[in-house]
């Protein structure tokens, strides 16, 4: 009883020397969450009109201010170092060790009276503030909602983990450090640590490896012991945004999961921290570090990354040049080892001491070049065993977008197709995917070869022992269409690439519009055939080959708007020449266009042809365009017969037949005769198809000096 | 008792405190005396658990003091430059010692104050540094702990402050039995108060007697001979410590007791000669030539 009694007392006590701490905590999350709330309702209220704005109010309540936020997950480290460092920094003191040490008070009662101040400093404002924020949103007009409580929730969960890790990762550096600045450089390097050093692994691998692709540094971050890092890569795996509700998403077990791996972080930090805090001799005060014996240790982390960094820094500026990386990873070496050299003595002549340490250094810094200049682990040769792999995902790098920003008068959130596709995508037969690896594997993925049409393709592997590995290399259209053939037959595939499959969106499905070209010929298909459209259209688009759709061109593009309670926004579905049974629907629902433009709908044509070829050769800045404008009727009739929808070319095979060095402007009947207005109000990009540019367009576009 | 048993610590391979051994003993006052960079200050620390010895023990009543509330509740350290908590005032600083001193006498300290004239809600951070000397010294007396540990204490307080001091320390020593240990540059007024005298030289102890004793074992003489003498021979036996030649007169500073010097003089063939008393200064000065800390050494090199 009585020891209970003087711990409380003993905090009561702390917490009033430490009034600064809990007046920073209370501001910033009265700045936080009731402060927030007020301002973000208020200007979500004021700027969008919604159908259910008390509604809408209450989601924005819990996704924009309660939630895991970036900055919220941030700011949790930041105030975790600086209650560590603020509650400890005594052990800097001389006059404050002797004062602390020589009373009768335990080292582990001392510690652990500090700590659990940090802790209420940060748990009992957090908590306050946020159960505040309610009544503020209540006010501000917003309804109140299960899923901001949930948000609540987990934010207030995941916060406080990624502050108590955080918290102890302070702790540890004031432990092994005897001087303040030190210990907030010692804070900053554990932070960022991971981040810098992942940053460069990425940076190695995207430059060495012609097969690496960036997600890879996602699987790489699985490997990250800092806080704030797991914070938000769990933020990134674990939360999603649902992109037709406006939620976001909860895998609740993955989220348990890497909350359960902070906290064990956290723990294992404590535990280490609190070890050296036993340990930390009273005469480290004032040094650079506290164990000496650590020195060599953290120099040569410390000059690894700082040496390969900055040989990665001169390679670039180089232009890749070898030798310039070798002298560039030394000179980092160097200038690491000298200002760490001068950190740890607080002496500038001390630089020439600590040669044993930079020597390892050294090594490993051969070493690690070595295995990225002669890909000694062979990454770019690395082609699965087929029965080892459990699913892949087979992802062209411009495969049409599968969602876009929305009108102007609602806001919404992208899910980009890579992650959609990546999320739905798990063929089993890795066979034809493994012989084209063998083919292309440590190729450039962008080749520039006008022999060949290739295209850069993702390939993630599923292996059956969990590792998840991509790698990017070329695809032939021409020779590795066999192969590509057994891909494309697989239903999985197409299912994962296309929202004809998407049940979600299907059921949110408010308007289908058929549009064949720049909005000419838009048509809305009427509700009751929106069913018969799609069954024709998942019959066509699974029939379709790969080699019919290395051919294909798209000559329409369907418009799905879909509209939830409290958005709405557009997709698109391309229809291709090749797709016979949708053509043959619409053609019989009279909304089939056979042409992209016809003669009766074009006033007139402007043509600018920017003349690319005579950029190469000039020694300063030139314009080179040169326009002209076809009014003839006649001209008109033959020009139109040569264009391609700008807003089509996104496709393979409308950029691949495309002359980009044309720009036609397409201005139809009705619009405005003002000069100033007129491509603005109504003109209609179009490309020349390549071989169809009619020989009095070049001659009248010639450039002449 | 305090005990420190063979106690060494180093810093950076510098020998701080090398094999040291001492006991000091209760109900006296212990002056800790020793040249620059010695090892007072960190031999005190090392008695209050704020360091912790390379090797040895330190033991406080039979108990090891480090991370020892039952030993620490046994002193009061007062350091060189004593810490108060931010924004404090002496008020302030008494409850938090009562929350750690049990037997923490507020009365005692308040009653204090007042004779000493410090404000008990002025905040210490407007104490001027002797102030806040006085101010430790109060505190440390009033926590009612057997020992006082006094790093260079006295050494910023004003010749009436330092009275005043030693009059309380002498009232707490007869009340309670307390035992101050102080560590200090300035010899005269630790020749005052002190009972026992440890003198530290380069980490070591070069001598820990009673001061009495220690006077009575140095002696002083200055003489003139009648005739040509060599001293070092005439005093063959006897350990000089130091012997100065001015014209005629001879000062010897030697390690014998003062009857004895008067009896080997009393044989000598001198026209005068007079044995003096050593101030703990000349002691502290002879004890240290003796192991090369000499005044000529440092400015001649």
């Amino acid at each position: 009883m009585t020891s209970k009694i003087s711990f409380l007392a003993s905090i009561t006590a702390n917490a009033k020397r430490r009034i600064g701490l809990f007046i920073i905590m209370a501001l910033y999350f009265i700045m936080a969450y009731p402060f927030s709330t007020a301002i973000v309702l208020s200007n979500e209220s004021m700027a969008y009109t919604f159908r259910d704005l008390p509604y809408h109010l209450g989601i924005t309540f819990g996704r924009e201010v309660l939630g895991f936020g970036l900055g919220n997950c941030f700011m949790s480290g930041v105030l975790g170092i600086g209650a560590a460092l603020q509650g400890f920094v005594y052990m800097y003191s001389r006059k404050k060790l002797d004062f602390y040490m020589s009373v009768p008070v335990k080292k582990e009662k001392h510690f652990w009276t500090i700590y659990v101040n940090g802790l209420i400093a940060y748990l009992f404002f957090f908590g306050l503030n946020l159960a505040l924020a309610f009544p503020v949103a209540k006010v501000c007009g917003a309804t109140m909602t299960a899923y901001a409580f949930r948000e609540a929730f987990w934010g207030f969960i995941l916060n406080s983990a990624v502050y108590f890790a955080s918290y102890n990762l302070g702790i540890l550096a004031v432990m092994l450090t005897g001087n303040l600045v030190v210990a907030m450089a010692a804070s900053a390097v554990f932070m960022l640590y991971d981040a810098v050093t992942i940053m460069i692994v990425t940076i190695c691998n995207s430059t060495f490896f012609k097969s690496y692709y960036y997600k890879t540094s996602d699987e790489i971050q699985r490997f990250s012991v800092t806080p704030v890092t797991r914070g938000f890569q769990l933020r990134g795996s674990a939360i999603e945004m649902n992109y037709l509700t406006g939620l976001r998403t909860l895998d609740v077990s993955a989220l348990s999961q890497g909350l359960a791996c902070i906290l064990a972080l956290g723990l294992v930090i404590l535990g280490i921290a609190y070890y050296c805090y036993g340990k930390k001799p009273s005469e480290a005060c004032g040094k650079c570090l506290a164990f000496p014996k650590m020195r060599g240790i953290i120099k040569v982390f410390l000059l690894l990354p700082a040496s390969i960094g900055f040989g990665m820094i001169c390679y670039s500026m180089s232009g890749s040049s070898k030798p310039f990386l070798a002298i560039g990873a030394l000179v980092g070496l160097l200038i690491g080892h000298f200002v760490v050299e001068v950190i740890y003595e607080f002496d500038i002549r001390i630089f020439k001491n600590g040669w044993k340490s930079f020597g390892v250094a050294a090594v490993l810094v051969v070493g690690v070049l070595s295995v990225y200049l002669a890909d000694l682990t062979g990454y770019d040769r690395f082609v699965p065993n087929p029965g080892d792999v459990d699913s892949y995902v087979v992802m062209f790098q411009d495969e049409y977008r599968v969602f876009y920003e929305a009108t102007d008068s609602s806001p919404l959130q992208d899910t980009d197709s890579e992650t959609y596709i990546f999320d739905h995508m798990a063929l089993s037969d890795a066979n034809p995917i493994c012989e084209i690896a063998k083919k292309r594997m440590g190729n450039d993925p962008y080749p520039d070869d006008k022999e060949h049409r290739f295209r850069s393709a993702v390939v993630y592997y599923r292996m059956k022992n969990g590792d998840g590995i991509y790698r990017i290399f070329p695809i032939d259209i021409a020779e590795d269409a066999k192969e590509m053939d057994a891909i494309y037959a697989l239903p999985t595939y197409k299912e994962s690439l296309s929202l004809a499959y998407d049940q979600a969106v299907l059921d949110h499905l408010a308007e289908m519009d058929l549009t064949y070209s720049n909005g000419f010929g838009s048509a809305q298909l009427a509700n009751d055939k929106k069913d018969a459209f799609i069954n024709a259209y998942r019959e066509d688009y699974m029939n379709m080959t790969f080699s019919q759709r290395a051919k294909t061109v798209m000559i329409g593009q369907t418009e799905l708007k879909l509209i939830t309670k409290s958005r709405y926004f557009v997709e698109n579905l391309p229809i291709y020449d090749c797709f016979d049974k949708t053509i043959a629907f619409l053609k019989a629902e009279n909304l089939f266009r056979d042409k992209f433009l016809y003669p009766n709908e074009v006033k007139k044509i402007t043509i600018t042809n920017y003349h690319y070829e005579l950029y190469d050769d000039q020694e300063e800045y030139n314009s080179f365009d040169v326009e002209t404008t076809i009014t003839d009727p006649s001209e008109i009739s033959e020009v139109i017969t040569g264009l391609y929808p700008m807003d089509f070319s996104y496709d393979w095979n409308g950029a691949a037949n495309v002359d980009d060095s044309y720009n036609v402007t397409v201005y139809p009947y009705g619009s405005s005769d003002d000069a100033d207005m007129e491509y603005f109000m109504n003109g209609y990009n179009y490309s020349f198809v390549k071989d169809k540019i009619p020989s009095y367009v070049v001659e009248r576009t010639a450039y002449t000096e | 008792m305090i005990e420190i048993r063979n106690v060494s610590k180093s810093f950076e391979n510098i020998a701080a405190i090398d094999h040291v051994d001492l006991s000091i003993k209760e109900g006296n006052v212990f002056g800790l005396i020793g040249t620059n960079g010695a090892g007072k200050s960190t031999l005190l620390r090392m008695m209050s658990g704020v360091i912790r010895p390379d090797s040895g023990e330190v033991m406080v009543d039979g108990m090891p003091v480090f991370d020892n509330v039952e030993a620490k509740q046994q002193f009061f350290f007062i350091a060189d430059e004593p810490y108060f908590f931010a924004n404090a005032n002496p008020e302030d600083m008494a409850k938090h010692y009562m929350t750690v001193f049990p037997q923490f006498d507020a009365e005692v300290f308040y009653s204090y104050l007042e004779k000493f004239g410090l404000e008990r809600r002025r905040k210490i951070n407007t104490y001027s540094k002797g102030m806040k000397k006085q101010l430790a010294i109060l505190l440390a007396v009033a926590a009612k702990t057997k020992y006082i540990f006094c790093d260079e204490t006295f050494d910023g307080l004003d010749p009436v402050m330092r009275q005043g001091v030693k009059s309380i320390f002498a009232s707490e020593m007869d009340e309670r039995g307390m035992t101050p240990i102080i560590a200090s540059h300035n010899l005269r007024e630790l020749e005052d108060i002190c009972d026992h005298v440890g003198l530290i030289h380069k980490g070591g102890v070069l001598l820990s007697k009673d001061l009495e004793e220690m006077k009575c074992n140095i002696q002083k003489v200055q003489c003139v001979f009648k005739e040509d003498v060599n001293v070092q021979d005439a005093l063959a036996g006897m350990e000089i410590l130091k012997l100065e030649k001015r014209g005629s007169l001879h000062t010897i500073t030697a390690r014998a007791g003062r009857e004895e010097i008067i009896a080997k003089f009393a044989c000598f063939n001198t026209l005068f000669f007079e044995v003096l008393p050593l101030s703990l200064e000349e002691i502290f000065i002879s004890e240290t030539e003796v192991v090369g800390y000499d005044i000529k050494n440092l400015i001649l090199g």
